[in-house]
């Protein structure tokens, strides 16, 4: 049954994988937690339009995607910081442009071969090497942040005040943890798609916190049930041909669901 | 220990402090009183880096300070608990709390009476049980300045009561520097207690002997 394994691209797919769900379930907390989960949905909108400018301009479309999502995260908290524009609302306007430029890039420019869906839904079993890589690289950088800031960022994430008050540098780590979600979606976009990847940053600490009371447990019950859900994942979608970014997120809202049910039978 | 000189605070056209100067010395015991929107918090946000004066000096020495805002952060449903957030009073954070970090935290809890709450979910508590919380998060770090923004609004008056001597504990024995912003003065003064009464400007800054001289001239504090 499990002869497929042998395979190097179901390999690939399955460490990518790994790599993908404790990236997101590392970062998961730090945003949903701290009402800035849609940050991760809209650089994935604002990687669309990075990837495509890539494509179009370069022969490795991460050089350009990158950079540019980087720059539109960091334009993200500029704007929700100034008073003038809510968080969702910078989050919303940023997204919305990046996206339409994209579409007009994908309608106007020359050679573009790439079909639309294969971006939105992505495909890991099709992800190279340099995927699995970049893939690796950015879960020991998320790791090495998370492990080396975690007092920090929790404080920031629960009383942003009081993370002031006991100086710690809120700014830097914002922008910082801005960074390397832009860098989790831009490398998560191609392989699990761009309406998809971040239900893999919003669905671990919306389900963890139902059954946990401290916020350290709920990070590692996120990443015990994320690395459970994108194996299972993968290992449904190959044989059904199925999307396998759709398969994850269609068993996380089950999990959810399963969670909430639970929940409210026991609360009786 | 602080020296505030000529602080001006506005919003736009609205001036909320105007021309504030004063100092507080180690060991004082300040009580800082005057009616809603007198400037009271903006005040004390000063010294927790919280906000600049618009023009003027706030000068601090580089002391361990204990802080209780008067809003306390109560995110609905957030993940945390009790342990959790005592611990990020502590100067010096480590991934995980000690073995004596733990201790201490148990040790507190008990005083503040509330010794179950140790492993428990900052969302199940009362909202006395959380403001008791977040002043062991003050008290935590052995402060040699403590800044308290109401800190007994939601307390029952028995366990004020207590607070109170717990604060004057403080002081005497171990001269810690206590600043504190309240609308309630009578259960907390003693007589060499400073007091300073706001509203906008500073009104009266002085002994509480001295202060009810003054209220009997016809100021009231709320």
């Amino acid at each position: 049954m499990l002869d497929f394994l042998q395979y190097d691209f179901i390999q690939n797919a399955i460490l990518i994988g790994i790599a993908l769900a404790l990236s997101a379930a590392l970062l998961s907390p730090f945003l949903v937690l701290n009402q800035q989960a849609m940050i991760a949905d809209g650089l994935a909108h604002v990687s669309f339009a990075g990837i495509i400018l890539g494509i179009l301009l370069s022969n490795e479309a991460l050089y350009i995607a990158l950079p540019f999502v980087m720059l539109a995260s960091i334009l993200i908290k500029y704007l929700s910081t100034t008073k003038t524009i809510n968080g969702d609302a910078a989050i919303g306007l940023v997204s919305s442009v990046s996206f339409a430029i994209g579409l007009i890039m994908v309608k106007k420019g020359e050679g573009f071969s790439i079909s639309i869906e294969s971006m939105l839904v992505g495909n890991i079993f099709t992800a190279s090497n340099s995927d699995l890589i970049l893939s690796l690289v950015i879960t020991l950088l998320i790791s090495l942040f998370i492990l080396f800031f975690y007092r920090s960022l929790f404080l920031m994430t629960y009383d942003e005040n009081y993370a002031k008050f006991s100086k710690v540098k809120v700014a830097f780590l914002g922008y910082a943890l801005a960074a390397l979600t832009s860098f989790f979606i831009v490398i998560g976009v191609r392989t699990i798609g761009t309406l998809l990847i971040s239900a893999l940053v919003i669905f671990p600490s919306i389900i963890s916190s139902q059954w946990t009371k401290s916020f350290r447990n709920t990070l590692l019950l996120g990443i015990g049930s994320s690395l459970l859900i994108v194996i299972l994942g993968i290992f449904i979608a190959h044989p059904l041909e199925i999307p396998v970014g759709s398969t994850i997120v269609v068993l996380y809202a089950i999990v959810l669901m399963i969670s909430l049910i639970i929940k409210s039978m026991l609360r009786r | 220990m602080i020296k505030y000189e000529n602080v001006n605070v506005s919003y736009g056209k609205f001036n909320v402090l105007s021309n504030v100067s004063f100092e507080v010395r180690k060991g004082d015991f300040l009580h800082i009183v005057g009616p809603n929107g007198s400037g009271k918090t903006t005040l004390v946000k000063m010294l927790v880096g919280l906000l600049e004066p618009t023009s003027g000096i706030v000068e601090m020495r580089n002391v361990q300070t204990g802080y209780l805002p008067q809003k306390l952060n109560t995110k609905h449903n957030f993940p945390m608990t009790v342990r959790e957030v005592i611990y990020s009073g502590f100067k010096h954070q480590k991934l995980k709390p000690s073995i004596e970090e733990c201790e201490l935290i148990k040790k507190w809890l008990e005083i503040m009476e509330i010794p179950q709450l140790f492993k428990e979910s900052m969302s199940f508590l009362s909202g006395g049980q959380q403001q008791r919380v977040f002043l062991i998060r003050a008290l935590i770090s052995d402060p040699e300045l403590l800044i308290l923004d109401e800190p007994t609004s939601a307390l029952d008056p028995s366990f004020r009561e207590k607070f109170y001597h717990l604060l004057d504990d403080l002081h005497t024995r171990n001269k810690t520097t206590i600043i504190h912003v309240t609308h309630d003065l009578t259960d907390a003064v003693k007589d060499d207690c400073k007091i300073m009464y706001i509203d906008q400007r500073i009104k009266f800054f002085g002994l509480y002997k001295d202060f009810e001289e003054f209220e009997h001239r016809g100021h009231h504090h709320a």
